[in-house]
């Protein structure tokens, strides 16, 4: 096992990865500094136009239903505010970062971000929209694990596989710590809102967190509903067992909950349309 | 809900999701029929493919799909609530097909 202390600067120090894109590393810049402007950071995304496509075509699909309702970064930050924006930059520069073997965690991504979503709205319980960005970015442990360690990471996934085990076993035999407790870390060194930290870290198991307990168990329920679905791979081999807090949240009966598949099967076809299409 | 081809679309398909132009303002509202007057309509203002009113097969077969939710569902079959969850999933998928 490594050493946990080690794990965890390593994770919280990403900004010194070497291989970094130049404007990534602006923007990671940028973000970090709670007092950069909303102009400056649309100003340094918009250098780079592709970024920019990349960046909208995510949160048109991961919050407006692949709707492209947003046209620029400045637009997004006036309709989301800057933390959301820069919570979704800083999540989407580090996927970047993964390339090709990211594609199925970020299909699981997109899927959670879209039933987070849903789910929030049929509940009525707090802003959708952060829901979303909490679905987006519950997994950024992963990424950030794999980005420091490529051969660890992979080797956790890979015996998860092998001894038929769920992968936070497997990631806590090798570092010591889960991608949910290494994406809390991340997301606190970066200054990402609260309730952003403590979705990342509860999302196995929600009662971890007192402060956001509801924004924790919606987002734990999508990513179950979303693997149950089998869209995107998320590294796990299995289908974690609903806790029985978000499981009472939602109060579904088992009609209910057929109905609501057949919502997430609209919804997650909508995701494969937009990697087929991203993939072109 | 199906997203199809505008010129692949049969008489009587009816929209499931708005036509928005690029800032998200709808221009033709959920539920209209697509006529072949629309469709040129569509096709004029650049608009390839469009979100019909449907039911979408899924590409993978059914029993691999029924196979692949077996597996990721054998550590929890002591848990109720997700013997009721995958109850609920293996009737949904009955209904794609």
């Amino acid at each position: 096992m490594l050493d946990v202390e080690a794990v965890r600067a390593k994770v919280e120090r990403t900004n010194a990865i070497p291989t970094i894109p130049l404007v990534i590393k602006k923007i990671l810049m940028a973000v970090e500094n709670p007092s950069t402007s909303p102009a400056a950071v649309s100003k340094l995304v918009s250098s780079d136009p592709a970024l920019t496509a990349r960046v909208l075509k995510v949160i048109n699909a991961a919050m407006y239903g692949f709707v492209a309702r947003i046209s620029s970064v400045n637009q997004a930050v006036v309709l989301l505010g800057m933390n959301l924006v820069r919570a979704l930059l800083l999540g989407i520069s580090m996927f970047e970062m993964m390339e090709q073997a990211a594609m199925g965690l970020w299909k699981h991504s997109l899927g959670c971000a879209i039933i987070a979503k849903m789910l929030a709205q049929k509940k009525g319980m707090f802003d959708p929209e952060e829901a979303s960005v909490a679905g987006l970015l519950h997994d950024i442990g992963k990424v950030v694990l794999s980005v420091q360690y490529p051969k660890e990471y992979q080797a956790a996934v890979a015996a998860a596989q092998e001894k038929s085990v769920f992968l936070t076993e497997t990631e806590a035999e090798i570092f010591g710590m889960s991608h949910a407790t290494a994406g809390a870390y991340f997301a606190n060194t970066w200054r990402l809102p609260k309730f952003l930290v403590e979705s990342i870290r509860s999302h196995h198991l929600p009662p971890l967190t007192k402060s956001f307990p509801v924004h924790a168990a919606t987002v734990h329920m999508a990513d179950v509903l979303v693997k149950a679905y089998n869209v995107g791979y998320s590294g796990d081999p299995f289908v974690p067992a609903v806790h029985a807090t978000a499981w009472e949240l939602f109060n579904l009966n088992e009609a209910q909950m057929k109905d609501l598949f057949s919502e997430i099967s609209d919804l997650l076809a909508q995701v494969d349309d937009f990697f087929k299409a991203s993939k072109r | 809900m199906l997203k199809v081809s505008v010129e692949s679309v049969g008489p009587g398909a009816v929209l499931a999701k708005p036509i928005t132009n690029e800032t998200g303002i709808i221009l033709i509202a959920s539920g209209v029929e697509v006529s072949e007057s629309l469709k040129r309509k569509l096709t004029g203002m650049g608009i390839t493919e469009v979100f019909i009113v449907g039911k979408r097969i899924p590409e993978i077969p059914k029993d691999e799909f029924v196979a692949k939710i077996n597996a990721s569902f054998s550590k929890t079959e002591e848990d109720p609530r997700m013997v009721e969850m995958k109850r609920a999933l293996l009737a949904h998928i009955e209904e794609l097909y």
